[in-house]
């Protein structure tokens, strides 16, 4: 079979020490083992990296990749972006949405690879198959707006797609996102400074060249199918018309919005003030959407009065909502906004910016920060306008900044005194912005998760009531028990296994090109029937429902290794001082912490049903040969993170 | 045909699933390179959307000097005769509306034909930004009132670039 259907089929690779582009047929094998995007990244990062490596240093690399349904109808285009983290030193991904990944496919390449270090700041132009690495001295410096508007100027093509760093990735602020279309943001674990450290600014990619598809009538048969189910569902509607700013409706009176660095969840007037609602009906002028996709989550807002008159953004997120608004005591939503705007021109990760922010404004309270810490600053809760001036200076590395750049672990290392006490993290990555401590097997994911805390890994919204609605019946049949619809309970029973479940469709959502958001973990029914029903029609190649389910464990696996190999195993696993000694102070999780000893309980049981070690979370070579992973397995073996049975 | 195919760039999101039907229905691939109908998104200044108008009295008709552009009366659309086309471009290079594209892997001009009566981005345009209506005295206001925004973008476009690009 010659001809690619899905894929493009090609890989990009490019050394920036040497200035040498070459590219070269992506390998079958591969395609088939893990798909693409998140899975062939993980895989590909793992076969050239060495476990010694710098994050920072030319050694490290850093891959872009699509997922074979990108540019076909309803898929997204989503695109990941893998490496060692300098957030973590661990594994590093992150995944976007946008055009650029679809449009990397139209130049003519699924994968991008980058290695090495130009020695003086380039950008490059992929245009149908045409490389340049090109000067970028004219744009160092510049936002991510001024960027991408720049070299859409330069090339004269308005169409063209930009990726590319703000200031925070030249500085390499810890927390430095990949920024594509302006407002979508690769954001976790640092890929912005990692692009900085190899002094790449930008990637601008432009194509004609399209998606073959293996069956087109069928696709699109298919697609009116999913089209219909999905924008027929009563859920569909919150999509359009407040993307996840809804949660801040859904989610609140759940407890899981974290306020004060997660101390409480609780604050009047949070729903009114910086709800979904009220941002649509006060902010709202167009909606926006990802490329092919008809969920349209996405907004062009603009503040129509006050402070911040006719600032214009777009792309909030709960997410972004939340890191930079309750965490930090503040329910100023045009503050908000106009931080927003910031993180994105500057690009930085929201969540971990707030995570800073909210750590260094704790730890001034409890006196462990003072003003010879701060340059002079008084740090308090609710004060915007200490927050936006604290964001340029974290951007921009400049005084106490260069502290808040470092990302809240590494902060709190830098400061001691004991300010480690007082840092939520997870792997040393700032999570998501959700209180886990009341949410058993949310606490699970995150803390498993193998890009350190996080939603999108594998959290079981299952395990959320409000309006997203849990069936207990369906949950109980699935997972085998009904204590997963439970949040307090530490289920041995079905929480390790839903867990496990979530991680490994998710890694296959991200291997696909697809976008979370229109599949079963917003609640819509698209699984793996339906990515195997895609992807037959899309790539001529059958993968059986259980085929996906057992590539998305093929992928954590492989994450997984790749974290072990570098030394990090059950230690890793495990919840910080914070999250097991303070508890939750008010609302309805009220008196929650992590109970460490029930804790284990639920981890050594998900290492069990994982197939891994139950004491060291290790893999057993038979797990690893069974999911065709002997390489892995072997490689392992060699730094004695292997149990050989 | 008494329909005319309306789009309101108010209610476009960009997303340009339009491009990818297009293309996957009149192409078997997912190119919006090739596509009929084609979406440029200028963030808060608006999208630009162009698609064959159906003029009348097209300009692209009069510019073509082996007149291989024809007028299809039952269906209402414009047709090109590939026989007679010599790629000269000088219809692309007419149209007011930016409409009428050359397909780089087909090596033809194409331009929309509605489908043949269904348009199908009509069918995946989840908020109504195309639309196929009944050409009566509100869907000629509507066209009018959207042709007269699309002329301003392509002003503003041209400023800002120097033109479409490819």
């Amino acid at each position: 079979m010659d001809q690619w259907f899905g894929w493009v089929g090609k890989v990009l690779d490019i050394d920036l020490t040497n200035r040498k582009v070459s590219d070269y047929p992506l390998d079958r094998d591969l395609s088939t083992d893990f798909i693409g995007g998140r899975g062939i990244n993980g895989k590909m990062l793992f076969d050239l990296l060495k476990p010694d490596t710098d994050p920072l240093e030319p050694e490290n690399v850093i891959i872009f990749g699509t997922g074979p349904l990108g540019g076909t109808p309803g898929a997204t285009g989503r695109f990941n972006v893998t490496f060692l983290s300098p957030a973590t030193g661990l594994l590093g991904d992150s995944s976007s949405g946008g055009h650029w990944g679809a449009e990397l496919k139209y130049a003519g390449y699924d994968f991008l690879i980058l290695r090495g270090r130009a020695d003086t700041p380039v950008y490059i132009e992929i245009i149908d198959s045409r490389v340049h690495i090109r000067d970028a001295a004219d744009i160092w410096g510049l936002n991510v707006w001024e960027t991408t508007e720049t070299l859409k100027r330069k090339i004269k093509d308005p169409k063209a797609q930009v990726l590319a760093i703000g200031q925070a990735g030249e500085k390499l602020v810890r927390f430095a996102a990949v920024m594509s279309s302006l407002t979508r943001a690769a954001a976790k674990c640092g890929g912005g400074a990692v692009m900085g450290s190899k002094n790449v600014k930008a990637i601008v990619t432009r194509g004609s060249q399209g998606v073959k598809v293996a069956d087109p009538e069928g696709l699109i048969k298919n697609f009116q199918k999913l089209y219909t189910a999905i924008t027929s569902d009563f859920k569909f509607e919150f999509y359009p018309r407040y993307g996840t700013s809804i949660l801040v409706e859904g989610l609140y009176p759940t407890g899981l919005t974290p306020f004060f660095n997660f101390r409480q969840t609780q604050m009047d007037g949070t729903v009114e003030k910086i709800g979904g609602k009220t941002f649509v009906e006060k902010f709202v002028t167009r909606r926006k959407a990802c490329h092919g996709c008809f969920l349209h989550c996405d907004h062009y807002y603009t503040i129509p009065d006050g402070k911040y008159k006719g600032v214009e953004g777009q792309k909030l997120e709960w997410e972004s909502i939340t890191a930079l608004g309750p965490r930090l005591g503040n329910i100023d939503l045009e503050s908000i906004l106009y931080m927003n705007n910031l993180a994105n021109q500057y690009g930085l990760d929201t969540i971990s910016l707030g995570g800073s922010m909210s750590l260094a404004v704790d730890l001034f309270e409890k006196g462990i920060l003072t003003k010879a810490d701060t340059d002079g600053l008084e740090l308090r809760w609710s004060d915007p306008d200490l927050f936006v001036n604290l964001i340029h200076k974290t951007a921009r590395r400049e005084g106490f900044g260069d502290l808040l750049a470092e990302g809240s672990y590494w902060m709190a290392q830098r400061i001691g005194r004991g300010a480690e006490k007082h840092v939520c993290h997870m792997k040393k990555l700032e999570p998501s912005t959700e209180e886990v401590r009341g949410h058993k097997a949310i606490a699970l994911a995150f803390h498993t998760s193998t890009r350190g805390g996080d939603h999108l890994r594998g959290q079981p919204p299952a395990e959320i009531g409000g309006f997203r609605g849990v069936d207990p019946k369906v949950m109980a049949e699935r997972f085998g028990s009904e204590d997963v619809g439970k949040p307090a309970v530490y289920d041995v029973v079905g929480k390790p296994r839903m867990v496990m479940w979530y991680q490994n469709f998710s890694a296959v959502v991200d291997a696909t090109g697809l976008c979370k958001f229109g599949t079963y973990w917003s609640r819509f029914p698209v699984e793996f029937k339906e990515f195997s029903d895609m992807l037959r029609l899309t790539t001529g190649v059958q993968f059986s429902p259980d085929d996906l389910s057992k590539i998305g464990e093929r992928i954590w696996n492989v994450e997984k290794a790749f974290n072990l190999r570098l030394g990090f195993g059950r230690e890793s696993d495990l919840p910080s001082e914070k999250l097991q000694n303070e508890t939750v102070k008010d609302g309805p999780l009220e008196g929650e912490k992590i109970d460490i000893d029930k804790f284990n309980e639920m981890l050594d049981s998900y290492y069990v049903m994982r197939g891994w070690d139950q004491r060291t979370g290790r893999p057993k070579r038979s797990k690893l040969e069974a999911l065709n992973l002997g390489d892995v397995a072997d490689e392992l073996a060699r730094y004695g993170q292997l149990v050989e049975e | 045909m008494d329909k005319v195919l309306i789009f309101s760039p108010d209610r476009c999101t960009g997303c340009a699933l339009c491009e990818l039907i297009c293309s996957l229905v009149h192409t078997k691939t997912c190119n919006p390179a090739r596509s009929r109908i084609r979406i440029l998104t200028l963030e808060q200044k608006g999208v630009v959307q162009t698609f064959c108008q159906q003029c009348e009295d097209a300009a692209c008709m009069a510019a073509c000097p082996v007149s291989a552009i024809t007028n299809n009366e039952t269906l209402g659309t414009i047709e090109i005769d590939r026989e007679l086309c010599i790629m000269c471009e000088d219809c692309i290079a007419a149209c007011p509306f930016k409409a009428i594209y050359r397909d780089g892997i087909d090596e033809k001009i194409i331009a929309c034909d509605l489908c043949g009566g269904d348009p199908q981005c009509v069918t995946y345009c989840e908020t109504q930004a195309v639309e196929f209506l009944e050409k009566d005295s509100v869907a000629i206001q509507k066209k009018k009132k959207s042709l007269q925004e699309l002329e301003g973008l392509l002003k503003l476009l041209e400023a800002y670039t120097g033109g479409l690009g490819s």
